[in-house]
This record gives C-alpha cells, structure tokens and sequence, in this order.
C-alpha cells in the first residue's frame, strides 16, 4: 500500500505539471486532439496508479511523448493554416441572417434542439435575431445579433464613455498581492495613505480592489 | 519558443529512455542467460564446489541488476526470476543438481522470452 502511496505522488506531481505546460485552455474550450490528448494523460496516469506490477517509466515515456507531441502539433498548426484545418477543424455558419442552413447542420449532426439550447444560453429566443451563428471548432456556437435587434452601445446613444480600467485586486485575505499593482498603477505609498484614511490595517482587509483610474473598493474582515 | 523547446527535450529524453531500457534489458538479460546456463552446465557436471559459488555470485549480481530490470519490466516477471534465484542457492547447497539445471534452464527461457518481448517488432508492436 505504501507503494501506491508513493507511485501516486510521483504520478499527481507530473500530471500536474504535464498540464501545466500544456497550457491554460479550460475544458470546454479544447480542441479535439487537445481533448484526445487530455483524456490519453488520465488514462496511461491511472492505470500505474492501480497496478504496481507496471514500471513508472512505462508511464512516464508515453506522458512525454504526449506531451512533447501535443506542443509541437499545436505550434506547427500555428504556423499552418492547413494543418490547423486538418487537426481542428473550421468553424461553420448555420445561421445566415435568420435563416438556418441544414446543409451544414447535417453535416455537423447537429439537431435542431442543440441550435436552440446554444441560443437560449445566448438569451436568444427568436432566430430571426440571429444575423449569423457559428459553430466554432471547439463545437461552442457563437451568434451575432442582426443590428436592428442588440442593445445600443454607450457610443451610439451618446453617453460620455470613462476610460476603460481595469479592477485589479490589491489585497486578498489579509495579504498584499504586489504582482497587480503595476496593472492599476498603485504603489505601497499610495496603498498606506488610502488605508490610513480607511483607518484599516492590511491584515483586517478581507478584499481591496483598485483601477486605474483610483477607484478602490475595500471589504473589510467580519472575523 | 520555449515551451517547444520543452517539448522537443521531452520527446528526445523518452526516446532515449524507451531505446536505453530496451538495450539495458538485452544486455541484462544476455548477461543473466550465460550466468544461468554456466551454473546449468556445471550442475550437470555436479560439481557442487564451482555449483555453490557460481551460484552465490549470481544471486549477488542479481540484486544488483534486478534493481535495473524492475525498471523496465513487468515486476511480475521480476518477481518469478527472484524466486528461481533465491531458489538455486538453496538447491545448491542441498546437491539437489538435476532439479537445479531444470531451473536454471527455466530461467534461461524465462529471459529468452523476456529479451523476445522488448524487441521492437511488428509481432510485438501489433
């Protein structure tokens, strides 16, 4: 059992860092040999996990291998579009200016019900909205609302626009997170007078937030 | 650009790996071959003296080696050989020498077939 304990860390460490070089794509946005990569590293990690009989290296040389495969296909797909069509696909209009296109529905073998279940997750209810749909390669549908039917924007009706800030967070927990503060442009100065003004100290900020533009929030501790 | 670098570092260290672990088992096993049928041959001799200390060396460079072996074989397959080894001191000693020579030659079979298993042909691949 001890044996199994210890295989299992050897394991969980490369795993881990097995997908951490192969980036930070989230589930749902994998691509499909990204998924067929992902689901491979699970399994050859397992079954060694389970099986003590089987020798860590016949594990580890696959997890290289995969990994080592699955970098250079996706930079070579970067440098080819072709091979990036090949691999991944491309994505397919279905909906052009509210009329839907079967052909292509057919091709994907994608239902009426999965169309309208993607536009409901869109707030989407009425398809003569939809000027286009998309399926993208990752098999997620993107819409474009016809001009008429989406919201006007700020620009359109004339509200003065403020300059686009970012909320960066500053203090987390009681801790000071000194990484973002380049991003809002905040200094340990500027941090102890907003403080002292807040008569707070750092450790009893349970979330303090910061833009660009100054605007800070600050949550105190309830505990 | 880095990370494909780690990528192709990757790719390299396992083939490496994989071709490094088939020669060391081949060469570990041929090695293992000729101790287990000099042991075999001087069995059938009965010559217990050159018997008794062929097999004591074998079984010393066996825990040495079998280090090696569980890491790149299945560790059942390890496992087996160890008894067989553990076993033929102790045959040895009791002058069992025909039943000894069987083992040993069991052995040599067992390494035979192991050495056949690693090798990187279409029957093995399929």
């Amino acid at each position: 059992m001890l044996i199994t304990v210890i295989r299992t860390i050897i394991l969980y460490v490369f795993i881990i860092v097995a997908m951490r070089i192969l980036g930070k794509r989230q589930i749902g946005e994998l691509q499909p040999e990204e998924l067929v990569v992902t689901i491979l590293l699970s399994e050859v990690v397992a079954i060694p996990m389970e099986n003590t009989e089987i020798p860590l290296i016949d594990t580890l040389i696959p997890l290289l291998l995969l990994i080592g495969f699955e970098i250079v296909v996706s930079f070579l797909s970067m440098k080819s579009l072709r091979l990036r069509s090949v691999l991944q696909g491309n994505a397919l209009i279905v909906i052009r200016n509210g009329a839907i296109d079967q052909k292509q529905m057919k091709r994907l073998r994608f239902t009426i019900d999965d169309l309208f279940e993607d536009l409901r997750k869109k707030d989407i209810f009425d398809i003569a909205d939809v000027a286009y749909a998309v399926i993208e390669t990752d098999g997620s549908l993107s819409v474009l609302r016809r001009n008429e039917k989406s919201p006007p924007t700020k620009q359109e009706i004339g509200i003065p626009i403020p300059p686009d800030a970012l909320q960066c967070i500053v203090i987390n927990d009681g801790r000071i997170v000194q990484n973002n503060f380049k991003e809002c442009g905040m200094d340990f100065q500027k941090l102890r007078q907003i403080l002292s003004v807040e008569k707070i100290e750092v450790k009893d900020v349970m979330l303090m937030t910061m833009d660009k533009n100054g605007k800070s929030t600050i949550v105190r501790k309830e505990l | 650009m880095k990370r494909l670098w780690i990528a192709i570092t990757f790719i390299c260290i396992a083939v490496a790996l994989a071709a490094g672990g088939y020669l060391h088992t081949r060469r570990l096993c041929g090695d293992a071959v000729e101790r287990f049928s000099a042991i075999a041959q001087a069995a059938e001799k009965e010559d217990r003296e050159k018997v008794e200390a062929l097999c004591r060396d074998n079984e010393e460079l066996w825990d040495r080696q079998s280090v090696l072996f569980g890491i790149y074989l299945n560790h059942a397959a390890t496992d087996e050989l160890q008894i067989y080894v553990r076993g033929l001191t102790r045959l040895a000693r009791e002058g069992k020498f025909g039943e000894l020579a069987d083992d040993c030659y069991e052995c040599i079979y067992y390494l035979k077939l192991i050495e056949e298993a690693v090798k990187p042909v279409v029957k093995n691949i399929l």
